[in-house]
């Protein structure tokens, strides 16, 4: 860039942020300067002419309301799947947590028993089917298996790690 | 089905009435929920589409992209680290699922251009006017990066800030390839001038 100003400059002062008194001598200056004041109404010009092309371009494509609504509808669709994934999830990481406390109690192969035999108990065939509304059944059921197993305590302490793992 | 098609018509028609756009994004990023993402959807949609329109692709191909990327933004909006970038990284995203779509078509090669746009003649024969297309031949002697620089800027009103996150570059970078940019059109404006003189 010519003169005194960089580009820097100019960028600020078209975007309108430049500080105060620059913006003023640089006023001052192109008062003065016939080339600078052509540089400055030239790329206004431009400014102008690629906001209003960017404006019509933009509203060519016109959105289409039903489309728009089918997307959308697809998109919930796909959230509410791939939560579902993810709560699934969520139930495999809690049936870890309680075997990993059964464990010690029982002996690690009585705890996975027991937690079939709960899971048989809330209509499931295997612990991997169980859901979010299936759990609590599932941790009462298992709570008595442990209370038979281990005694009162036991029972208790179950159940409250499986309302806590939720 | 029934419950979801109603939340997305509730949801856009409180947007419209209700809602600036500002406000929706707030609302989505501050909540998660599906009514505000059902809002956000609604808006995003048109300008994905487009963003993906400009760039050559049919409209189905665009439509599918435009839903991974509301999906995305769905599941991922938590790692947003600031509202202030939100378009930013929507662009982001959508420039991956291009990324990945070109990727897709062509296995066997490794380097893919991004840069290519829809050619003007091809607005003008899906029905729209020179006026529609104008934009297109503005920015037609740039490089390739510039143009989807003034495209973001342009078409997309995005702030140099969004532009910088979207094509992940510094913000300085932005700046001077939009202000040169500019220079070099003035230049190209006083040919054609001096052309029809």
């Amino acid at each position: 860039m010519n003169h005194k100003y960089s580009w820097h400059h100019w960028v600020d002062y078209f975007d309108g942020t430049l500080p105060v008194e620059l913006r003023a001598e640089m006023e001052q200056h192109l008062q003065l300067c016939s080339e600078c004041s052509r540089l400055r109404r030239s790329v206004m010009e431009i400014e102008d002419r690629l906001q209003l092309a960017g404006k019509r371009l933009r509203d060519s494509f016109p959105t289409s309301e039903e489309r728009a609504r089918h997307a959308v509808e697809t998109c919930l669709e796909s959230a509410r799947d791939s939560r579902a994934i993810s709560l699934s999830a969520s139930v495999q990481e809690r049936l870890t947590s309680l075997q990993a406390f059964m464990a010690p109690l029982c002996g690690s192969v009585t705890a996975a028993r027991a937690m079939h035999a709960a899971a048989r108990q809330t209509s499931v065939p295997s612990p991997e089917g169980l859901t979010d509304v299936l759990w609590p059944d599932f941790v009462e059921k298992l709570s008595s298996i442990a209370g038979v197993l281990c005694g009162d305590p036991a029972a208790i302490l179950v159940s409250e790690v499986g309302r806590l793992a939720t | 089905m029934g419950e979801i098609l109603l939340r997305i018509v509730i949801a856009m028609v409180t947007m419209t009435t209700a809602q600036t756009e500002k406000e929706v994004v707030e609302s989505f990023l501050s909540t998660r929920g599906n009514d505000a993402f059902a809002a956000l959807a609604a808006i995003l949609f048109g300008r994905l589409t487009r963003y993906f329109s400009i760039r050559g692709l049919d409209i189905e191909t665009a439509e599918e992209l435009t839903q991974d990327v509301l999906l995305t933004i769905y599941q991922k909006a938590e790692a947003l680290r600031s509202k202030e970038h939100f378009y930013g990284w929507v662009f982001k995203i959508a420039r991956n699922q291009h990324l990945q779509h070109v990727r897709r078509r062509r296995k066997k090669v490794e380097l893919v251009d991004l840069d290519t746009l829809v050619h003007p003649s091809q607005l003008t024969a899906a029905g729209k006017g020179p006026e529609e297309a104008e934009f297109l031949c503005w920015i037609a002697p740039l490089e390739s990066d510039t143009r989807q620089i003034m495209i973001l800027r342009y078409v997309e009103e995005l702030s140099y800030q969004e532009i910088a996150t979207a094509l992940d570059i510094p913000l300085g970078t932005v700046k001077w390839k939009i202000f040169d940019a500019k220079m070099k059109l003035t230049d190209v404006l006083a040919q054609s001038r001096g052309r029809t003189l």
